[in-house]
């Protein structure tokens, strides 16, 4: 058979997997966590698109996934809008977000990006604790109401699965996208080189805009779900523990690839629950896990394969 | 897509299956989901080993009626997400019967709607109003709210000290927020005035700004809502350095350890706490030569809290014997009425807030002066 | 209100902002010598107060002692850490920032497990009594650290200037490829860096372990903030770094109290983003070239 021919059976077994996984996976348990790592595929997708594409050291991340969460939370909360409108408003607002915090960025690089980054994530999980009259402050939202698509309530993570799936799946699908267009190309060569980027007439300021928004906008959907899924927000969920998570899962993955957030989010939740196992340790062993792949496979799980492949064709 | 990623998404795919493959549960088994690690570490470890050492003791005694309870603990970090997949594992997978969940404001109240999903009831110590009123009824609470602390204090104060202005010093957690709130909302109900209301970080270590405005605004007494002794101690500490010996008044706290940190700043506090000490009764001073012995350390009011409810699921599971199911021992919990364990008196029947009552006491010299 | 207040109030504000500078001080100076960005600072911060607690107070030796072998250990654990750490810092600054991060986990978690999770006494060396002066009250240990701190900078800047193996380091730093070629050991200059580093931090931790009481997220309430700190004062300077952070914590004592508690946080980094729009290489600028 044809590499092609493979290929077109294996996306169709993949795809049948994926689709009737619900059916095989009783435990909510687990089930949580997949949809836990659906939603996480496409925000670290997003920070991939302006860390790994573009090589922006831009770390608002988490803060945009809060900005998509809570706009949705109190948008479907106060003004008992439907999750269908909720969903593109945050993505809306999330992206004015980006703007907003993208423009100061623009004129700082390296770590200074860094920290000008850095500084209004903080300003932003501020605002999240300090507006009590619009986000209710450190006690969050509660009673987040979940979708409803023709009349059913995906209340259940079963349900809710299909959903994350269809977005994760887009997602993904349109980084691909991205990557082929003009934009993905004018990304590549602004991380390479400014220089050589601008002796090729690409305006870099403008391209590396449309990068924060870009990845902004997928915070935002995350957040969106996010915020339906648990039906509650609260400002713990989007600081500084939150961000190292998102940039652990990148970097493990595979930085600037396609598929890397997608193993990073598997591999980061998923061991973190069999590390629960080892109670005290824990946390330690956790945290050895992410420095021993940021060390040895800088980049990321992606290119086991080939690491194996070179590693026997050398012995 | 190349071939690469082919087979790694494949790779991943396989993983979500293994996933599948955990196990079931058995015997009777009852979890704790608490910050064991992170910033809230403190609360996760006092309120485990009072509830671990409940079980340890009650195996010990047999169980119940020969049946040995399988102590399951998680950590929640003190992040709502992590509390929901603890609660998860703990219901689906471990499958509990009944369970602690949890030692943060937000955590709990993000894992009530799972607990009620799933019918289990679970105890906690978390002084949030809220988490009693989000429309579980499997949310059972072994501390009195902040509210109760408020109304003794303030009652007391009008009283005996005319207390008119007060300033409030409050972190900008959940704790703070919701302690900060009662003690503000409160107030005008005994015709006291909140001079200011301040924030604090827990992290922060100077709080001259926010004390210095409170000291040019002069208040009868410094309400804390800080949900740490040592910031506390320290903010009591940054006080006596510039100056102002504005009495303290808080709620619920371990006394101890905040005159350790807070050394002389400490004097003249007045403290409410749902029990004054480990001096009397008998049975307390009992539990904290055990506890002593056991662990090494003095116990704090939240190793009550953690032992107390423990004792509760337990009363729960003798009832509910030799049928241990969740249904049942949700009943038994919720008509526990009357009981007196090492807190005080519980009734679980008409509230879901067991207990609430407070003693109120003066630190002097470090040491604890009961006045009511 | 008079010129006692506002005293009062800068000197809060230059109290807590020295210990900053001092956190900064071991940013910059790992910066500038090995091109790495240190996040595992804070947590080495940390350990160093708890190695100070081990020889002061659980094996009771007298100050000066304790905190010379507290130092001293603490810069053993970073130059070891060189071994590990030693693919980071020729790669991205993402990695650096996750490697160090998940160090510093491990360590943060590795000291609550070894010492608890309550905090811990460091009882202050020239005592608790606050020294009055003229209506002003000041604690002892201020008053400590506020000479330790600016010796700490002079001879940080000597030795990055003058000796050998200061040079030799910013040679590393500059051009690894020419340092290497002229027989410079990379990995042994990282390791002393490393070493130099993490004993600055030990200082910095030892000196505000009576102030801030010993806990495992000690080092919280200043990774972010004395990284800040170096940035506001120009990255990779020691003298930067003191001038960053004493403005970083006069801007929150002082926002604290002039406007609002609550947006203290938020004020402090709202000037510095501020103060980097004007001038994006910091108040002082950087003294190495930067290889982007």
């Amino acid at each position: 058979m044809e590499l092609s021919r493979i290929r077109v059976i294996s996306y169709i077994i993949i795809g049948l997997l994926l689709i009737f996984l619900p059916a095989f996976v009783k435990s909510i348990y687990v089930l949580h966590i997949i949809n836990m790592v659906l939603i996480y595929i496409i925000i670290v997708s997003g920070m991939n698109i302006i860390m790994g594409y573009c090589g922006q050291f831009m770390l608002a991340q988490a803060a945009f996934y809060g900005i998509g969460a809570y706009t949705s939370a109190i948008l479907s909360t106060r003004f008992e809008l439907s999750f269908w409108f909720c969903l593109p408003a945050a993505i809306i607002v999330t992206c004015i977000a980006g703007l907003l915090v993208g423009l100061p960025c623009l004129k700082v690089k390296g770590h200074y990006l860094a920290i000008v980054s850095l500084g209004l994530a903080v300003v932003i999980h501020e605002a999240m604790v300090n507006l009590v009259n619009i986000t209710n402050g450190p006690g969050g939202i509660i009673r987040i109401p979940a979708p409803s698509l023709f009349g059913m309530s995906l209340n259940t993570d079963h349900r809710y699965y299909y959903l994350l799936l269809v977005f994760a799946f887009i997602s993904v699908l349109f980084v691909n996208l991205i990557l082929g267009s003009r934009v993905g190309r004018a990304f590549i060569a602004i991380r390479e080189s400014y220089t050589a980027a601008e002796a090729m007439g690409i305006n870099h300021r403008f391209y590396k805009i449309i990068g924060f928004v870009l990845s902004a906008s997928y915070a935002g959907l995350g957040g969106s779900l996010y915020a339906h899924l648990i039906n509650f927000v609260s400002p713990d969920s989007f600081g500084l523990e939150e961000l190292l998570l998102e940039i652990a899962m990148l970097l493990v993955g595979g930085i600037g690839t396609i598929a890397g957030p997608i193993l990073g989010a598997t591999v980061l939740s998923f061991g973190y629950e069999y590390l629960r196992a080892l109670k005290g340790l824990q946390m330690v062993v956790y945290g050895l896990m992410i420095l021993f792949f940021v060390i040895f496979i800088p980049q990321g799980l992606v290119t086991i394969k080939d690491r194996v492949l070179a590693f026997k064709r050398r012995s | 897509m190349k071939i690469r990623d082919f087979i790694v998404t494949l790779l991943v795919v396989g993983l979500f299956f293994v996933g599948s493959a955990f196990g079931q549960g058995v015997p009777v088994k009852v979890g704790f989901i608490g910050a064991m690690t992170g910033g809230s570490a403190v609360l996760g470890q006092r309120c485990s080993e009072g509830f671990k050492m409940f079980w340890d003791e009650y195996n010990e005694k047999g169980g119940v009626k020969g049946r040995k309870i399988d102590l399951i603990i998680d950590d929640d970090e003190a992040l709502p997400a992590k509390g929901i997949s603890a609660a998860n594992k703990q219901i689906t997978k471990d499958e509990i019967v009944a369970g602690y969940a949890t030692t943060n404001t937000p955590v709990t109240m993000a894992v009530v709607p799972v607990f009620q999903q799933y019918e289990v009831p679970h105890v906690c110590q978390v002084f949030g109003p809220k988490v009693t009123n989000m429309g579980s009824k499997y949310v059972f609470r072994v501390a009195p709210t902040v509210d109760v602390y408020s109304n003794t204090l303030y009652e007391w104060g009008a009283k005996t000290l005319n207390l008119k202005t007060v300033a409030i010093i409050s972190d900008k957690g959940a704790y703070g927020k919701d302690v900060g709130d009662s003690w503000e909302n409160v107030a005008p109900k005994y015709g006291v005035k909140v001079v200011t209301r301040e924030t604090i970080n827990l992290e922060d270590k100077d709080f001259t700004g926010q004390l210095l405005k409170i000291k040019a605004l002069n208040p009868q007494m410094v309400i804390f809502a800080v949900n740490w002794e040592l910031t506390m101690g320290l903010i009591a500490k940054n006080m006596r350095k510039l100056g102002m010996d504005t009495p303290i008044l808080t709620g619920a706290l371990d006394v101890d350890k905040f005159v350790e940190y807070g050394g002389k700043g400490t004097d003249g506090t007045i403290v409410g706490l749902p029990f004054a000490g480990f001096d009397e009764p008998k049975e307390r001073v009992n539990f904290a030569q055990r506890f002593k012995t056991k662990y090494g350390k003095d116990p704090v009011p939240h190793s009550v809290w953690g032992y107390d409810a423990g004792n509760i699921v337990a009363i729960a599971l003798e009832k509910a014997y030799p049928n241990i199911t969740r249904a049942k021992v949700f009943e038994g919990i919720a008509s526990i009425s009357g009981v007196r364990l090492l807190q005080g008196t519980y009734d679980l029947k008409t509230s879901q807030d067991g207990i609430s009552r407070s003693e109120i006491v003066k630190i002097v010299d470090g040491k604890k002066v009961l006045i009511q | 209100m008079g010129i006692g207040l506002i005293t009062q109030i800068l000197l809060g504000g230059l109290g807590i902002g020295i210990i900053y500078s001092l956190v900064g001080m071991g940013y910059s100076m790992i910066y500038r010598s090995m091109g790495l960005i240190n996040f595992a600072h804070a947590s080495i911060f940390m350990l160093g107060a708890y190695m100070g607690l081990v020889f002061y107070v659980t094996l009771g030796f007298p100050f000066p002692i304790a905190f010379l072998f507290g130092v001293l250990s603490t810069g053993m654990i970073g130059f070891f850490l060189e071994r590990i750490l030693r693919p980071l810092s020729r790669i991205d600054l993402m990695f650096m920032l996750i490697g160090t991060l998940a160090l510093g986990i491990v360590f943060d978690n590795l000291a609550q497990i070894i010492w608890g999770a309550e905090g811990l006494q460091f009882p202050a060396p020239l005592g608790e009594e606050p020294i009055s002066l003229g209506g002003i009250t000041i604690e002892p240990q201020t008053i400590l650290i506020f000479i330790i701190a600016p010796l700490l900078m002079v001879f940080l800047q000597v030795f990055m200037q003058k000796s050998r193996t200061g040079k030799a380091m910013r040679a590393v730093a500059q051009d690894r490829e020419t340092a290497g070629a002229m027989g410079i050991s990379l990995n042994r200059m990282n390791a002393l860096t490393l070493g130099i580093g993490s004993a600055i931090a030990a200082v910095a931790g030892i000196l505000a372990a009576p102030i801030f009481l010993v806990s495992p997220n000690m080092g919280w309430s200043v990774a972010i903030k004395g990284f800040a700190a170096a940035i506001l004062g120009g990255f990779g300077n020691p003298i930067g770094a003191v001038i960053g952070g004493l403005i970083f914590g006069i801007i929150e004592a002082a926002s604290a109290f002039f406007i609002s508690s609550t947006y203290k946080y938020t004020i402090s980094f709202a000037i510095t983003i501020a103060v980097l729009m004007f001038k994006p290489m910091g108040i002082l600028g950087e003294p190495t070239i930067e290889k982007m």
